[in-house]
């Protein structure tokens, strides 16, 4: 049986290095102490386990993003706006590589220290920060619904090629199922919520969560692993406003 | 002619009947009012919260939904309370859960999940726990052990009183632990209105236009940063007959029948039918149509009439008389019970011409006058030159209908 005393580092802890980190993210001017906080971040969700999610965001989301960055900055506007509109391709180029690392950094951080948590342990954390036991419940399922939809579009394609209605996977065929996907989304997951609702009532789940969390606790080695945390994040923040 | 027993038990005597039980089971037909029997017992405890609890026959609505594997689902239903602890685990470790705690509870096989909710479901320490008809989910060996659980553990701190339905064989084990009730016995219940039963007369399939011999060669299937379900995997199936696939829960029954309708890819090895090849890259699209175990991830339609007219005009008016849905054409499909979803996404298959068809529990919640006409059908599709491959735990009906059983666990190579 598993324990919540495996929390490294404790929910508080989390919270406030990442606050502390967050101040350097958005103020430094310094790409390479960005790109550093991204390394490191990257360190943290391999140990953790965690790493496809990030490498997913990056090469869906945050790659088009600074593409269109470079393209948008570099090569249509030709500056920045510190140095101003037209100053040269090299000041847009520059100004698009700090925003995209920003973004890059802002993500891997929130991915390392808050989105990594699931289940139990994103409930201890936010029933740490003094969230009822029934917000608690409602914000674990909020984290729980991009999985549920995956699996449940997973579901109505599977089930349209059990009943022949999807008899190859093609990109195309995949598209054309998307109204029936959406349908049973939306009837599904209205459906599920309300079902839901009413066992979690009936069943007093939200309670058990906060009860179960409650008597799992943080150990001693969570909050030193806490300390370290605040520690690291603090003397990055300052290295990376430090004026060069 | 026989009269009828004057109803006259109300639905909390099926629980606090006399002897020493445990457990009672509700018996009788579809629509004999027996869903309704637990559904108000259940009531009778509703000023306690978490005292009178049922587990539908949709076993993955019982899941919380909360957290990621089922180590956590089932420490979360203990809410924190440690008296009962070591009794869970041994309990998980005896009905095989404890291998699976990390996975996710929704990547279960339905035995698997219905195992897990039972457990969850005890561990809230009800006073009455009514299991409608997902007990039909497990297997011989693990039916049995959550029967002596039930029935003779001792380990529990506050053991609850059982209420369940079940259709099919009840092996009883403690002498007289399981007390019999039938559903006809209890005057307090509204029961709905029966629709017609199946009909095996208006039964007309389609023609098997090409009947497909399949070859399964040196088969492997592994789920990505998973375990290996199955492999080197050897068989023969030929159309005109009838499978049963058979294993424990958890041997791949769904698994294969997955692959063999395209839905997930070969790990390795390869399917050859009638000179074609297919294999990890290539998958069957067009050889089989699969009906799965739960109907509601199945229906896509706003109404029944709309279902059905995903099938041909003429073989829609001939699904709906046999699946005797005429009277429902107008209602959406997920307002009518289960016993009916089920049917209707079973005759959904049933007139669809693929070469192969397979049923994954077919007879779920289904009685015994249903599994009759069903068994008529497999074999009339059979005659028709159409493949079947039945997975199913009520070991009655398919060991009735099958001409031949593939043990998933044995005949493995």
């Amino acid at each position: 049986m598993m324990s919540l005393t495996t929390i490294r580092p404790s929910s508080r802890a989390r919270a406030l290095a990442t606050g502390i980190a967050l101040v350097g993210v958005v103020a430094t001017a310094q790409p390479t102490a960005l790109a550093l906080l991204v390394a490191a971040c990257i360190g943290i969700l391999i140990v953790q386990g965690k790493i496809s999610f990030y490498i997913r965001f990056l090469f869906r989301l945050w790659l088009p993003l600074a593409a269109g960055l470079f393209l948008v900055w570099g090569l249509i506007v030709r500056g920045s706006p510190q140095a101003g509109y037209g100053s040269g391709i090299a000041h847009g180029l520059e100004f698009a590589g700090m925003v995209a690392l920003r973004l890059a950094a802002l993500a891997a951080l929130f991915q390392a220290a808050v989105l990594s948590l699931e289940g139990l342990r994103l409930a201890a954390f936010l029933r740490e920060l003094g969230l009822s036991p029934n917000a608690t419940a409602t914000l674990v399922s909020v984290f729980n619904l991009w999985p549920e939809f995956a699996r449940r579009t997973d579901q109505v394609v599977a089930a349209r090629c059990a009943r022949g209605l999807m008899t190859d996977r093609r990109l195309w065929t995949r598209v054309r199922q998307f109204p029936w996907a959406l349908r049973t989304l939306f009837v599904g997951s209205l459906g599920s919520s309300l079902d839901r609702a009413h066992r979690w009532e009936a069943e007093r789940l939200p309670q058990r969560l906060a009860e179960t969390v409650k008597n799992q606790g943080d150990s001693k080695t969570a909050f030193w692993a806490g300390i370290v945390w605040c520690f690291v994040a603090a003397v990055w923040t300052v290295i990376s406003l430090w004026p060069k | 002619m026989i009269a009828e027993t004057p109803s006259t038990k109300t639905s909390i005597e099926a629980i606090s009947g006399n002897g020493v039980s445990r457990l009672t089971w509700v018996t009788g037909n579809n629509f004999s009012g027996r869903s309704a029997i637990l559904k108000k017992a259940c009531e009778h405890y509703s000023n306690q919260p978490a005292a009178g609890i049922i587990i539908p026959p949709e076993i993955y609505s019982a899941l919380s939904a909360l957290v990621p594997t089922v180590a956590e689902e089932l420490l979360l239903h203990l809410g924190g309370n440690p008296d009962d602890v070591s009794a869970f685990q041994r309990l998980a470790e005896k009905w095989g859960l404890a291998a699976l705690a990390e996975r996710d509870p929704y990547s279960l096989s339905g035995g698997e999940q219905a195992l897990l909710v039972i457990l969850c479901k005890l561990a809230l320490a009800p006073t009455l726990l009514a299991i409608d008809g997902a007990l039909e989910q497990l297997d011989p060996s693990n039916l049995s052990q959550v029967l002596s659980a039930i029935t003779t553990d001792r380990s529990l701190s506050r053991p609850p009183r059982f209420l369940l339905t079940h259709n099919g064989a009840i092996v009883q084990n403690g002498g007289n632990a399981i007390r019999q009730v039938p559903a006809t016995d209890f005057s307090d219940i509204e029961r709905p209105d029966k629709p017609p039963p199946l009909d095996i007369n208006g039964f007309e399939p389609p023609r098997c236009k090409e009947p497909a011999t399949i070859f399964l060669k040196d088969i492997s299937f592994r789920y990505p940063r998973g375990k290996t379900v199955f492999s080197g995997l050897n068989l023969k199936l030929e159309p005109g007959r009838i499978y049963r696939l058979a294993g424990a829960n958890g041997s791949g029954k769904s698994t294969l029948a997955r692959i063999l309708t395209g839905i997930l890819p070969l790990s390795g090895g390869e399917i050859q039918v009638n000179g074609k090849l297919f294999n990890s890259y290539v998958r069957p699209g067009t050889l089989a149509r699969l009906h799965f175990q739960s109907p509601d991830s199945q229906l896509f339609e706003d109404t029944v009439r709309a279902e059905l007219g995903s099938l041909p005009s003429k073989i829609s008016e001939n699904a709906a008389r046999f699946a005797g849905l005429g009277g429902f054409l107008n209602e959406h499909p997920f307002d009518l019970p289960f016993v009916l979803r089920k049917r209707l996404a079973l005759t959904l298959i049933l007139h669809t011409a693929a070469p192969w068809l397979i049923f994954d529990e077919p007879t779920l919640g289904q009685d015994e006058q249903t599994r009759i006409v069903l068994s008529s059908a497999f074999q009339s599709l059979a005659k028709c030159g159409y493949g079947i491959i039945i997975v199913s735990h009520n070991e009655n009906f398919a060991d009735h209908v099958a001409s031949e059983t593939i043990h998933l666990d044995k005949d493995i190579k």
